[in-house]
């Protein structure tokens, strides 16, 4: 029991420990501020690390391994079907995620980081009332609001914990592998946690509304995993909605509307991925001068303020791509700028990946963009069947292309897509940031035999003159 | 050096002295498997055992009581009064054994221990939990007074009352425990009892402060430079009994006006001392009254309207530009 | 929703200017046109109507202060609906954000994030900066260099000479020491005072720094015997005064000069260096220089040569009297072709001139004193007298007009001043 209103007070409260938050509670305690972060959760992390991003990958590793295996038959290694311990494999990635939130522990306590776990609500532009804590308030100069956002829900259908509906978390806890599972959303995590549910012996149908998968990547990038997914999966059908979801005992019985013919299916479980909404509604915002868009996002500039004088807002709340490496890096601006250093948010490449088989990974310009901007570009393409790395590893289906201006040659974005794709982009990212040219790319030395030199090869088509495949018709 | 707040730095305090002399125990309400309704006493039962942390009956005069008998045996307690509005009650034990056995036997017994209570408004507690009573124990010869104003000087002080051969009373102001955290070194560290620490330096005028109006003391002071370029010098007591008075008195003739703040009821109260010492020691230098910013004749009020009891900054300003316009 | 009002855009390429006065309060009700805020720019104080109906929801600005065009002054609270619409979005798209975007809408600068990091902190933009690199990426050499090359100043350029920008002050830019010299520290040897150097007082610095630059001065001096003339004055100066004028030496010098200029047009000129010509005006605009409290200001009084004496003298008077409350708009101050400068009523006597660029020459008049002359009869028999004398200056541009010319201008002047009847004669 503790009596009376006990009130701390700080130089910077940062609401949500995800990347964002524990991003810039660390840059703000190294410059020297005293920080105290609140959460929910009691270890920093957040959704990437707890339900997201870290579970996620950790499967999808397993997930490539059987696939592997399974393709290693004709190059003259069988193995047998693998045993699925699926308690063990819930271990496994709790392990992975406890080995990462304890470290992040750790390096909040030696900065000097209060963890606060509880949930805090405006009070005013300088002042929160905490719920669930020690501490009923706190005062602060400078806030950073970086609570993230939360899976959008089908109209009329909630998530629950023992839900056969299940919203991306659900899934990555891996309560079962379900015979039938119906995935509702064709993007990125619907792709990747369907992959991983095919790969551990599911039926998966995907239903998506528009006509591809994936529609705002480029379609020539996507087109191979399209290929390769329609074999994994059941079944993937374009232009279709969600007319009704009705959960039972036994199953989920589901109306696909498509073209205004209604099919009754029925599956074991359904997992919603059609997206993500800002979490800023609860935080009592009301009471600051922090000013909202029409979607619910937080107004922010490139110095990551809102509207109101004392507050900051980054990561999935304040809209973008919502990707954990843009929010750390926001983190970043937010706690240079409130330590008085003349920061700003000028990334000019902001890599994307999507884990599926074969992986998918961009920067800078995309082809859509370009089009849709008006924007003049020439594009160059390597297909990986002429590169020797791919080669040795059986996976040639991928390619890399540069996007780059006409007259001088300037990268302006990348796409890979092919097996490692993740590990390729930062190159990508570096040059354009960099401002590099193709011919920069091009004279780099690339080893030999790596899936890296894919991108110098493309930018040497640029240039006239590759190696490993024909120089293009018409000289650039 | 770690960050803590004043509860955290309590502990290390306790924790450390208990871990360097056996004869320290704690005793107190729900000091040990509770770990104190501040958290100041958190873990440390199941460090040191019940036999060193005793979980009392609720019985104030029974605690300080027991105190002081097991002080006179030899031990060195730390005894806890869970508010320090709950102290009337062993009142009687203070004064009259505490406070007078080294006297009474001619110095063959001595009462070497601790007692600590949380002290002050600005949490909006209830009655008898918010009040301001030092003065009572400063009053009473025999007893040492010691009010810390932050993490760092509060466990320095506590090692320093622990091993102090007479008996101590320290309060610590409750608004503080939590209110912010302070670098605080893992290595022993002591501040001697008795002495006051300048806290700011200037010289235009001297403000007097301790515990929990320490801060809105030199937030005041804080504004009067931004806003009017005055340099007060600010004075942390630290302890209120015995009064050092030469850092203050020295202050003051240097700077010739002083403020006396202090959430206690005025009249009577630790100002009156402080004030007659600068007389004593300054009174040729002032250039203007002594102010004194106090709470004020009445029961602390309930919850927001402590607010308007409680020496604020804008109060403290006032006073101090007063003695500036004289 | 909020709306933010800014410094607009106040044209001549002025780009600050100082807040004079603030008649709204936080919370205050405003209607559209309502006066919001009165300002100073060089010369003239414009008032401002307010652009919006609505609440004062805070005010970024004190009068005393120097705004920058572009800056927030005030906000308001209106009932218009939010401006930034964000488009519509496909739930699984990502939202558009609300900060400038920086990537594709203009050019993109190469260069560095380092790089970009150190431009920040000068501040320096990018596009301004020139790479040396042949690729065109900015390096943080450039960034530096160009970041040092800001600090020396500018000469100013070459003003464009259109009638209408003749009289315009400069921008009122901050005047910049020269980059080698820095100031000892003066209150090493007692009290100082550190004043703001601002609004007219900086403005005419940099009028003096223009002309004196750009032009080189040659001085004529004389005396004109203005005893007669003075006694004309004060036989119609009650007639004048009835009219609601001052009758003053300065007006029959405005008529004297017009004339003047009329015989010799080089002086009613502007030399366009950029275009290698002088351009010759066909009007006749003459500034009066005026003491005010604010400092220096110079009305214009248009089309000299078509206007009575009376008429000029209830015209200058009435410019004076506005020019030293603060009454005159911006139009007046702008547009003359000569300039005349009357210390005489001050009590100066001699004096040079700095000339009113883009003009080509100034007129000085001293304080006309009783002073030993002589005077030659028919016959050759000289005689000393008092008489009224007053000092007068011509100060030229010789790159337009030379020494000869000058004196011959400057003697038709003092001719038709010593003469009221050859003046009547004479003058248009």
């Amino acid at each position: 029991m503790v009596m009376g209103d006990m009130e701390m007070n700080t130089d910077l409260l940062v609401i949500g420990s995800g990347p964002g938050g524990y991003g810039a509670a660390f840059r703000a305690a190294d410059l020297g501020l005293d920080v105290i972060m609140v959460d929910p959760f009691s270890r920093p992390g957040g959704n990437c690390l707890h339900k997201g991003c870290i579970p996620s990958k950790t499967f999808l590793h397993l997930a490539e391994l059987i696939l592997d295996a399974q393709n290693a038959k004709k190059m003259g290694i069988s193995f047998s079907k693998p045993k699925l311990d699926v308690t063990a494999m819930r271990a496994w990635k709790n392990q992975v995620i406890d080995s990462i939130a304890d470290g992040l522990v750790t390096l909040a306590k030696r900065r000097g980081i209060l963890i606060v776990k509880g949930t805090a609500r405006f009070e005013s532009s300088k002042r929160v009332r905490l719920s669930g804590a020690d501490i009923s308030r706190i005062r602060f100069k400078h806030g950073i609001i970086a609570t993230g956002s939360k899976p959008l829900e089908l109209p009329g259908v909630a998530f629950s914990k023992e839900s056969r509906i299940m919203d991306p978390a659900s899934a990555l806890s891996l309560p079962d592998i379900p015979k039938s599972l119906l995935v509702v959303g064709g993007g990125y995590v619907g792709l990747e946690l369907g992959s991983v549910y095919a790969t551990l012996g599911s039926q998966v149908t995907l239903v998506e509304s528009d006509a591809r998968l994936l529609a705002q990547v480029d379609a020539d990038l996507v087109q191979p995993v399209q290929q390769r997914l329609s074999r994994l999966f059941a079944d993937i059908l374009f232009e279709v909605q969600v007319d009704s979801m009705h959960e039972h005992d036994t199953g989920v019985d589901v109306s696909l509307k498509q073209d205004s013919k209604i099919e009754q299916r029925c599956f074991d479980r359904v997992l919603i991925a059609i997206g993500r909404q800002p979490n800023s509604g609860n935080l009592g915002l009301e009471n600051t001068g922090v000013t909202l868009n029409n979607q619910g996002f937080i107004m922010i500039n490139n110095q990551q303020q809102t509207s109101d004088d004392h507050l900051f807002a980054i990561g999935d709340v304040a809209g973008g791509l919502m990707l954990a490496h843009k929010a750390t890096r926001e983190g970043r601006v937010a706690a240079e700028v409130i330590a008085g250093i003349t920061s700003s948010f000028d990334a000019r490449a902001i890599p994307a990946v999507v884990y599926t088989d074969p992986q998918i990974s961009w920067c800078g310009l995309t082809e859509q963009q370009a089009t849709a901007e008006d924007i003049p570009y020439t594009v160059q393409r390597f297909p990986w069947k002429y590169s020797g790395r791919a080669q040795t590893m059986g996976m040639t289906d991928g390619f890399t292309k540069l996007l780059t201006d006409r007259q001088d040659g300037r990268i302006l974005g990348v796409g890979i897509t092919g097996r490692n794709a993740e590990g390729l982009i930062s190159e990508a990212a570096l040059a354009i940031e960099m401002g590099a040219l193709a011919e920069d790319l091009a004279l780099t030395i690339h080893p030999h035999p790596t899936l890296s030199e894919t991108e110098a090869e493309a930018a040497e088509i640029f240039q006239g003159s590759p190696t490993h495949t024909m120089p293009p018709k018409s000289s650039t | 050096m770690a960050k803590m707040t004043m509860v955290e730095a309590l502990n290390l305090a306790l924790r450390q002295e208990m871990e360097k002399d056996d004869s320290v125990v704690l005793l107190g309400q729900d000091i040990g498997l509770d770990g104190g309704v501040f958290r100041v006493t958190d873990h440390l039962v199941d460090q040191f055992g019940s036999d060193r942390v005793v979980d009392t009956p609720l019985a104030e005069s029974a605690i300080v009581g027991m105190a002081v008998g097991m002080a006179i045996y030899g031990l060195k307690p730390v005894c806890e009064i869970q508010f320090s509005g709950f102290s009337y009650q062993n009142f009687h034990q203070l004064e009259n054994h505490a406070a007078r056995m080294r006297w009474r036997t001619r110095g063959r017994l001595t009462v070497p221990m601790v007692m600590r209570a949380p002290y002050g408004g600005g949490v909006r507690a209830l009655e008898h939990h918010a009040e301001s009573r030092e003065v009572y124990w400063a009053h009473t010869p025999g007893l040492k007074m010691v009010i810390p104003s932050g993490p760092r000087n509060a466990r320095a002080l506590l090692v320093s009352a622990i091993r102090d051969p007479d008996p101590v009373i320290f309060y610590e102001a409750k608004a503080l425990y939590r209110a912010f955290r302070e670098e605080v070194p893992e290595e022993e560290e002591s501040f001697p009892i008795g002495k006051a620490n300048i806290a700011r330096k200037g010289d235009d005028l001297t403000i007097i402060s301790y515990g929990a109006m320490l801060r809105p003391t030199l937030e005041a002071a804080e504004e009067l430079q931004t806003k009017e370029g005055i340099e007060a010098e600010v004075i942390d007591l630290l302890t209120i009994s015995p009064l050092e008075d030469s850092t203050m008195v020295e202050s003051v003739k240097k700077t010739g006006r002083a403020v006396v703040v202090h959430e206690a009821p005025r009249s009577f109260g630790p100002g009156a001392e402080i004030v007659t010492r600068l007389l004593e020691g300054a009174f040729y230098y002032l250039e203007a009254p002594i102010e004194r910013v106090t709470g004020f004749d009445l029961i602390i009020p309930y919850f927001s309207r402590e607010k308007s009891y409680i020496p604020s900054v804008q109060r403290i300003a006032t006073a101090a530009r007063r003695t500036l316009n004289n | 929703m909020t709306t933010s009002f800014r410094l607009p855009d106040l044209g001549e390429g002025v780009h600050e200017a100082e807040i004079l006065a603030l008649p709204v309060a936080v919370g205050q009700a405003v209607a559209e046109g309502e006066l919001i805020m009165e300002i100073e720019t060089d010369k003239a104080a414009v008032e401002i109507p307010s652009p919006y109906t609505g609440t004062v929801s805070e005010i970024l600005v004190q009068v005393g202060d120097m705004a920058v065009v572009g800056d927030v002054l005030i906000t308001f609270i209106t009932d218009k609906t939010e401006d930034a619409v964000q488009p519509v979005t496909e739930v699984n798209q990502p939202t558009q954000r609300n900060r400038t975007d920086t990537g594709r809408k203009q050019k993109v600068i190469p260069a560095a994030p380092s790089t970009r990091r150190l431009a920040r902190e000068l501040g320096v933009e990018l596009h301004e900066v020139t790479p040396s690199g042949s690729n065109g990426i900015v390096t943080k050499e450039d960034v530096k260099a160009h970041a040092e090359k800001k600090i020396v100043p500018e000469a100013p350029p070459e003003q464009d000479v259109t009638p209408r920008s003749t009289s315009t002050a400069p921008s009122i830019a901050p005047l910049t020491a020269p980059s080698s010299t820095g100031l000892p520290d003066f209150s090493k040897w007692g009290e100082i005072e550190r004043l703001p150097f601002r609004s007219i007082r900086r403005a005419t610095a940099n009028q003096m720094i223009s002309s004196w630059t750009h032009i080189p001065h040659v001085q004529c001096q004389d005396n004109v015997d203005i005893t007669k003339l003075e006694a004309f004055r004060q036989k119609h100066k009650d007639e004048i005064k009835a009219a609601g004028g001052r009758l003053t030496m300065t007006l029959f010098a405005i008529k004297a000069v017009a004339t003047a200029l009329k015989s010799y047009p080089y002086f009613n000129s502007s030399l366009d260096l950029q275009t290698q010509e002088i351009i010759i005006k066909r009007f006749f605009n003459i500034g009066i220089a005026v003491d005010t409290e604010h400092g220096l200001m110079v009305p214009v009084i248009r089309d000299v040569d078509r206007k009575s004496i009376k008429e000029l003298a209830v015209e200058v008077d009435s410019a004076i009297k506005r020019v030293r409350a603060g009454t005159h708009n911006r139009e007046e101050m702008q547009g003359g072709t000569f300039t005349i400068t009357n210390a005489g009523a001050l009590g100066g006597s001699h004096f040079s001139a700095i000339i009113n660029h883009p003009e080509v020459a100034i007129l000085g008049l001293g304080q006309g004193r009783m002073q030993p002359a002589v005077i030659t009869d028919e016959r050759g028999r000289h005689e000393v007298v008092p008489r009224l004398i007053m000092p007068i200056i011509l100060c030229f541009d010789h790159r337009v007009v030379d020494g000869a010319d000058a004196i011959r201008f400057l003697r038709l002047v003092i001719d038709a001043l010593e003469d009221p009847e050859e003046l009547l004669i004479t003058m248009i």
